[in-house]
């Protein structure tokens, strides 16, 4: 009962990890001041947030 | 400042007893009933170790945000998946079965004491050098902390004062005393922190004067300094998967009432990890205005000097204190956890167990000079190697043993011959991509055992 909750988690996490890295290696090649970069990083971390409260209240 | 400190001590007394006398319950596990707000806590405070509160002011004076980025923001997007992935796993399967430590789980997955033990080793290896390097660096920056009020003491009374109060108050309260404390002391240091920044934000006439000096007097800091490599990205993002893996904080998902227990935990890490790093960022970005170079010892202690003001110096104490052995209490429990629930034949009480052993790490931490903080990295990189094979534990029924024996014997090797040829953080990398083949290959062997299962049934 326990082992197939995970699964769509996991999926989740790989896709935000993938944007982390385009965030954080492939934005700092065309911008040089570092709040474009945080920004992008805090909201990303506010759509994973969102991503918790919607699986949360399902 | 000494009244700080008195009142942070007593309040820990207090919390300590409080456990004691109103709640009878297990050792290890808190008879599973520990609420979101406390779990949310204790998560937080294991996993905020002095990293945040000094490493960060430290870094971001002349590196401004960018410790932020690769370290904070990657906290706070993995570690609320982790606690959902595997936590609500190990708290329900927890509840079923009874287990409170990863080799147990290991042992009724695979069915085979060799995989018990063979984790359990791998565990204390990468949990023991943390244990040092948190026990050494506490103990130094308390002395350090003495010798800006011209106070000399010693790191190795600092030290054992440190082991010494976490022993107490571990031993009497157990695990439920410890999340209780370990909650007081999030609040301590979270509220610590933001009320450092504002505090320095005010004393340079608000927060547009402060960005305005800080601009003409650090032109630098609101542009890259370097841009980070991919493999330092990639390295220090893995690296973060060891959370995953800590015997400590799977001892706290063992605690919780129930998965769902864990929703608001994952909702409020990521706002609690914001908060705490943005406002550590920022100690270090405005300390550019008191100090007029990189001190000796840490910016967050040398400010105290500069500050001069009794009540903020208690507060970066108590906040400095609080950090440090939020994380040590609860690694020191899991240890205790491990040997005892693992080494059935050992007829020590848990007591006994948490002495010798804290007394080792002492003696260890003393007679050991600094480049014992170098091994603190390479835990990291272990216990990140290990999560993968933990979720594969956790979602399948049965784990081949002969698999995970391979597993954690190239893992164990793979990490010594890493470490003696000093290949830095790209080793986690390796490490991990290594787990994740035994991982998959795990998975597929069942898998196909499962489908032969059913052509056979059907």
């Amino acid at each position: 009962m326990f082992y197939n909750n995970a699964k769509i988690d996991v999926f989740v996490m790989v896709i935000f990890s993938l944007l982390y890295f385009t965030v954080n290696i492939i934005f700092p090649y065309y911008v040089s001041g570092i709040i474009i970069i945080l920004v992008s990083n805090v909201i990303l971390i506010l759509f994973s947030i969102l991503y918790h409260i919607l699986r949360s209240t399902k | 400042m000494i009244y700080t400190l008195l009142f942070y001590a007593t309040l820990i007394v207090a919390v300590t007893l409080y456990s004691k006398f109103r709640f009878k319950s297990n050792f290890f596990h808190a008879g599973h009933d520990i609420g979101p707000l406390v779990l949310l806590l204790t998560l937080f405070a294991t996993n905020m170790t002095a990293i945040s509160i000094i490493g960060a002011p430290d870094r971001s004076f002349s590196g401004g945000f960018n410790v932020f980025i690769t370290l904070g923001c990657a906290t706070a997007l993995i570690v609320p998946f982790l606690f959902k992935i595997l936590g609500t796993q190990v708290c329900e399967q927890s509840k079923a079965v009874g287990f409170v430590t990863q080799p147990e789980l290991v042992f009724l997955k695979t069915n085979s004491p060799l995989c018990r033990y063979l984790f359990m080793a791998l565990c204390l290896c990468f949990l023991i050098p943390y244990i040092i390097v948190g026990l050494k660096g506490g103990g130094e920056i308390a002395s350090v902390f003495f010798k800006e009020y011209g106070l000399i003491v010693d790191s190795k009374i600092t030290t054992a004062l440190v082991a010494l109060l976490i022993y107490v108050y571990v031993v009497i309260g157990g695990i439920r005393g410890t999340s209780l404390i370990n909650s007081v002391q999030a609040f301590i240091f979270i509220f610590g922190s933001i009320y450092i920044m504002s505090f320095l934000i005010n004393k340079n006439g608000g927060l547009t004067e402060t960005i305005e000096q800080i601009v003409v007097k650090k032109p630098d800091v609101f542009k890259i300094e370097s841009q980070p490599s991919l493999l330092e990205v990639v390295s220090f993002y893995v690296i973060t998967f060891s959370v995953g893996a800590f015997p400590h904080i799977f001892n706290h998902w063992c605690t919780a009432k129930s998965a769902k227990t864990f929703n608001s935990t994952v909702i409020l890490y990521p706002v609690c990890v914001v908060l705490l790093w943005i406002s550590c960022v920022c100690i270090g970005i405005v300390a550019n205005l008191e100090l007029t170079e990189q001190p000796q010892s840490p910016v967050i202690i040398a400010l105290i000097s500069v500050i001069d003001q009794e009540w903020v110096s208690g507060v970066i104490a108590i906040s400095i204190l609080a950090a440090i052995m939020s994380s040590l209490d609860s690694q020191l429990i899991s240890v205790g956890a491990i040997v005892s629930k693992n080494m059935t034949r050992l007829s020590l009480s848990h007591e006994w167990i948490l002495l010798i052993f804290l007394i080792a790490c002492y003696l260890i931490s003393i007679f050991s000079d600094q480049s014992i903080f170098q091994l603190g990295i390479w835990s990291l990189i272990g216990f990140s190697s290990l999560t993968p094979l933990l979720y594969v534990c956790l979602t399948q029924e049965k784990v081949e043993s002969k698999l995970m024996v391979m597993a954690l014997v190239s893992l164990l090797f793979a990490w010594a011959l890493l470490l003696f040829l000093d290949q830095g953080v790209a080793s986690a990398i390796v490490l991990f991509v290594l787990s994740l083949t035994f991982s998959g290959w795990m998975k597929f062997k069942n898998s196909a055992k499962l489908k032969q299962g059913s052509e056979v049934y059907t």
